[in-house]
C-alpha cells in the first residue's frame, strides 16, 4: 500500500452513518439486494410441492372465495367489469403487500446473525425482502391473460403504463415494511399490533368491493390509502376498469411521504440494532 | 503513509442494561410506553461499560492479536472497526477496504448449493460478482471440497460448511481484515490452513486484526499485540512483552480469584503452577541453568493409578516437552491430600517464550488440564532465532591433525 490516499476511509462515531453515507453503502449493495432476493427466491421454491404455482393458487383462491361470497350473498356489482377479474387483480396485490411487508418486517428478528456477525447496508435486508414477491405478482397477472380472453375483455392501450403502478407498489409496501423492520428489532411486541393493522388494511382497501361509490370527504381520506391509489391503477390498466380518479395521486403521494418517513425511523433505530437485537 | 489503517480515539461503548432501555434481548413496546407515560419506572438495572477510552493505531501492513479475557471487550473493539455496532463516544477510523470475519458462513442458506452460497456470502462479506466470479475456482479449491459444489449446503457436515466458509471470506480483498477466534473451530488440520492462510495475508502486507485465545497462533502471527481487560488497553507492545505480563496476570488472577478451586467438591483440583529457579518463582529465568516445573494439587479421595502431565510450548507453537510422571516414578497412587510435584528440566532450551500447561490423567481418562497455566521467558544465551526448540552451547569438540 504504497500510496493510501485513495483508501476508502470510513469513520464511525456515535450518530452514526450521515445520509449521504448510507446512500452510497445502498448504491454499493446493489448487488447483494439482488443475491439476497435470489435466495429467498429459490429457497422459497425448492421447498414447496406447488413451486411458482402456489404465487397463482394464493390469489386464485382468495378470488374464488369472494367471487361466490360477494355475489351471491352480499350482492356486489363492479359491472362492466366481471367481477372476478376485478377481485382476482385486487387479490395479487394484496397478497403482495401483505407477503412482503410480513417478510420485510421479520427480516432482522428472523436472521439476527445478519446484524450482530456482519456488517453491510442494513437498508438492503428489507428492500431485497420486497423483491421476490414481485415475482409472484409478474406470473399472477400473466394467469389474467387465459382469464381475459374468456371474459373476451382487453385492457387496451393502459396496459403501457403497469410497469408504473407496478413500482407503485412496490413503492407504496417499501415505506411501511421499512419502519415495520425497524421497529420490530426494538419493540417485539410489535407484531401483534402488525397483525391487527393488517387485518384493517385490508378492510379499507378496495380489494373485494368497488371504491368508486363512496363519495364526499370520507372520498379523500379513502385515498389517503396508498394501496386504494395503487389498486385503482392496476385495474385500469389491466382489465379496463375504470380510469384511477384525480384522487389516485395522493395515494401516490402518501406512499412517496411513507417511503420518507420509513428512512427516517429506519435510520434512527438502525444504529442500537445490534445492542437490542 | 498519513493515515494509519486503524485509528481509534478514546472509543467507549456502554451497553444499559435492563428491559426499559437498550437492552440485549430487545425490548417490548409495552414497557418503552409504560415508562414514557411515568405508569412504570424504566426498567433499566444499570449500565456496562464494555469499553472505555480505548484509543490505538494500527498502521498499514501490520498484524496486531488481541488478548483478553472473556468479556474484556475484544469483540466489541472489532464490531466497532466493522460498524456492526457504534461508539458511546469517540471516533474510529478505518483506512482501506475492510473485511471482517467475526463469524464464518453468516447468511448461508441450507437449501441453495455451495456456488449459490459462495455467491451469496461473498456478497454478504462485501465482494463484487465480478471479483467473486474471478477467484472461484481459488475458493473451492482451497475449500477442499469442490466434488460438493454443486450439493445443497445442508446435506454437508459441520466440518464441510466451515472450511467453505472460511475459503470465501480467507480469498476477500480487504486491506484490512478482522478475524475473531474462527481458528478456534474446526479440526486440527483446518486450524493449520487458516493459519497459514492468515500468514500469507500477512505476507501481502495486509492490515490484520486477530483476535484469539489461541496464544501460540497470535505469537506466531503478530509481532506487535493488545491487552484488554475490563474495557481498557493494559499493555499495548511486542507480543512476548504482551503474553508474559497477560498470562502472569492471568494465573495469579484465577489463583486470587480462587478459581482453581471452584471445583471444591471435586476430587482432585489444581492448585497452582509456577516455574522457579534458584527455589524462586520467575516470569524470566536464565536458560543457563535447570529451571523447576512446579505444581500442586489436591485430592479428596485416595487415588490409585494417576498420571500427570507436564507440557511445554514455545511460542513457535512446537511443543517443547510432554513429560509423564509415570514415566519416571510410575503411576502415582495417592491418599488424600496436598501433593507437589516438581519436574527439573536440565539447561538445554532455547532462548524464547515458554507456556507450561498440566494434565492429570487417572485411570486413562483426562480429569484436569490446563493449557496455559505459566509463563516463562528464557533469557541467556542461544541462537538468533527462537523456532529452534533446543539450544545446547556446549558438547562441541573439534580436532585437528596435519595432513599425512
Amino acid at each position: 500500500m504504497a500510496d493510501d490516499s485513495d483508501l476508502p476511509q470510513v469513520v464511525n462515531r456515535p450518530g452514526g452513518a450521515t445520509v449521504g453515507e448510507q446512500f452510497r453503502e445502498l448504491l454499493e449493495a446493489r448487488e447483494l439486494i439482488g443475491f439476497l432476493a435470489v435466495r429467498d427466491l429459490k429457497s422459497r421454491y425448492k421447498q414447496t410441492v406447488f413451486g411458482l404455482a402456489w404465487a397463482v393458487l394464493q390469489p386464485l383462491i382468495g378470488a374464488a372465495v369472494f367471487l361466490v361470497l360477494m355475489t351471491r350473498v352480499v350482492g356486489v356489482d363492479t359491472d362492466p367489469v366481471p367481477y372476478l377479474l376485478y377481485v382476482f387483480v385486487g387479490f395479487v396485490a394484496w397478497t403482495y403487500f401483505q407477503a412482503s411487508f410480513t417478510s420485510a418486517s421479520e427480516v432482522f428478528t428472523r436472521n439476527t446473525d445478519l446484524i450482530t456477525k456482519v456488517y453491510f447496508a442494513r437498508l438492503a435486508s428489507p428492500i431485497a425482502a420486497l423483491v421476490p414477491g414481485l415475482v409472484s405478482v409478474v406470473v399472477g397477472l400473466a394467469v389474467l391473460v387465459p382469464m381475459l380472453l374468456a371474459y373476451q375483455r382487453s385492457p387496451g392501450w393502459p396496459i403501457v403504463t403497469l410497469p408504473l403502478w407496478l413500482l407503485a407498489l412496490f413503492v407504496a409496501t417499501l415505506g411501511p415494511a421499512l419502519m415495520a423492520s425497524a421497529l420490530l428489532v426494538r419493540y417485539r411486541d410489535l407484531r401483534q399490533v402488525v397483525g391487527l393493522g393488517l387485518q384493517t388494511m385490508l378492510f379499507v382497501t378496495p380489494v373485494v368491493y368497488d371504491a368508486s361509490g363512496i363519495e364526499g370527504g370520507v372520498r379523500w381520506l379513502y385515498y389517503a390509502n396508498p394501496l386504494a391509489g395503487v389498486l385503482a391503477g392496476l385495474r385500469w390498466s389491466t382489465i379496463a376498469a375504470a380510469g384511477p380518479p384525480t384522487e389516485a395521486a395522493l395515494s401516490l403521494g402518501v406512499a412517496v411521504v411513507l417511503v420518507a418517513v420509513g428512512m427516517f425511523v429506519f435510520r434512527r433505530f438502525e444504529r442500537t440494532f445490534a445492542d437490542v437485537i | 503513509m498519513s493515515e494509519p489503517a486503524i485509528r481509534l480515539d478514546n472509543v467507549s461503548k456502554r451497553y444499559l442494561l435492563g428491559e426499559g432501555g437498550a437492552s440485549r434481548r430487545g425490548g417490548s413496546l409495552r414497557d418503552s410506553v409504560t415508562s414514557r407515560l411515568r405508569l412504570a419506572p424504566p426498567r433499566i438495572r444499570g449500565e456496562m461499560w464494555a469499553l472505555r477510552d480505548v484509543s490505538f493505531e494500527v498502521p498499514h501492513g501490520q498484524a496486531i492479536g488481541i488478548v483478553g479475557r472473556n468479556g474484556a471487550g475484544k469483540t466489541t473493539v472489532l464490531k466497532i472497526l466493522s460498524r456492526i455496532t457504534h461508539p458511546t463516544s469517540g471516533v474510529a477510523t478505518t483506512s482501506g477496504r475492510v473485511g471482517a470475519l467475526l463469524e464464518v458462513g453468516t447468511g448461508f442458506h441450507p437449501e441453495l448449493t455451495g456456488r449459490e452460497n459462495v455467491y451469496l456470502n461473498g456478497a454478504i462479506l462485501g465482494m463484487r460478482r465480478s471479483e467473486i466470479d474471478r477467484r472461484f475456482d481459488d475458493i473451492v479449491d482451497f475449500s477442499g471440497i469442490p466434488a460438493f459444489v454443486d450439493t445443497p449446503v445442508k446435506r454437508y457436515s459441520s466440518g464441510m460448511r466451515l472450511r467453505l466458509a472460511f475459503s470465501v471470506a480467507a480469498h476477500l480483498q480487504a486491506e484490512i481484515l478482522f478475524v475473531d477466534e474462527v481458528i478456534a473451530v474446526g479440526d486440527a488440520e483446518f486450524q493449520r490452513r487458516c493459519l497459514q492462510k492468515l500468514a500469507e495475508i500477512e505476507l501481502e502486507g495486509r492490515t490484520v486484526i486477530l483476535v484469539s485465545h489461541n496464544l501460540e497462533a497470535i505469537s506466531r502471527l503478530c509481532r506487535r499485540a493488545l491487552w484488554i481487560e475490563e474495557g481498557t488497553v493494559r499493555s499495548d507492545g511486542p507480543t512476548a512483552e504482551v503474553l508474559d505480563a497477560y498470562l502472569d496476570a492471568g494465573r495469579r488472577g484465577t489463583l486470587e480469584r480462587g478459581e482453581y478451586h471452584r471445583d471444591d467438591e471435586a476430587d482432585i483440583a489444581l492448585r497452582s503452577i509456577d516455574v522457579r529457579q534458584d527455589g524462586a518463582r520467575r516470569p524470566t529465568a536464565d536458560n543457563r541453568r535447570p529451571i523447576e516445573l512446579h505444581m500442586s494439587f489436591v485430592t479428596r479421595r485416595p487415588v490409585a493409578d494417576l498420571d500427570v502431565a507436564f507440557t511445554m510450548i514455545n511460542l513457535s507453537g512446537a511443543t517443547v516437552l510432554v513429560e509423564r510422571v509415570a514415566d519416571a516414578l510410575g503411576v502415582l497412587t495417592l491418599e488424600p491430600g496436598v501433593h507437589d510435584l516438581v519436574l527439573t528440566v536440565p539447561p538445554v532450551l532455547n532462548r524464547g517464550d515458554h507456556v507450561v500447561g498440566v494434565r492429570i490423567v487417572e485411570d486413562g481418562h483426562l480429569v484436569m488440564e490446563e493449557q496455559h497455566g505459566a509463563f516463562v521467558h528464557l533469557d541467556g544465551r542461544g541462537s538468533g532465532t527462537t523456532a529452534a526448540v533446543l539450544h545446547l552451547g556446549e558438547g562441541w569438540s573439534c580436532t585437528s591433525s596435519t595432513e599425512p
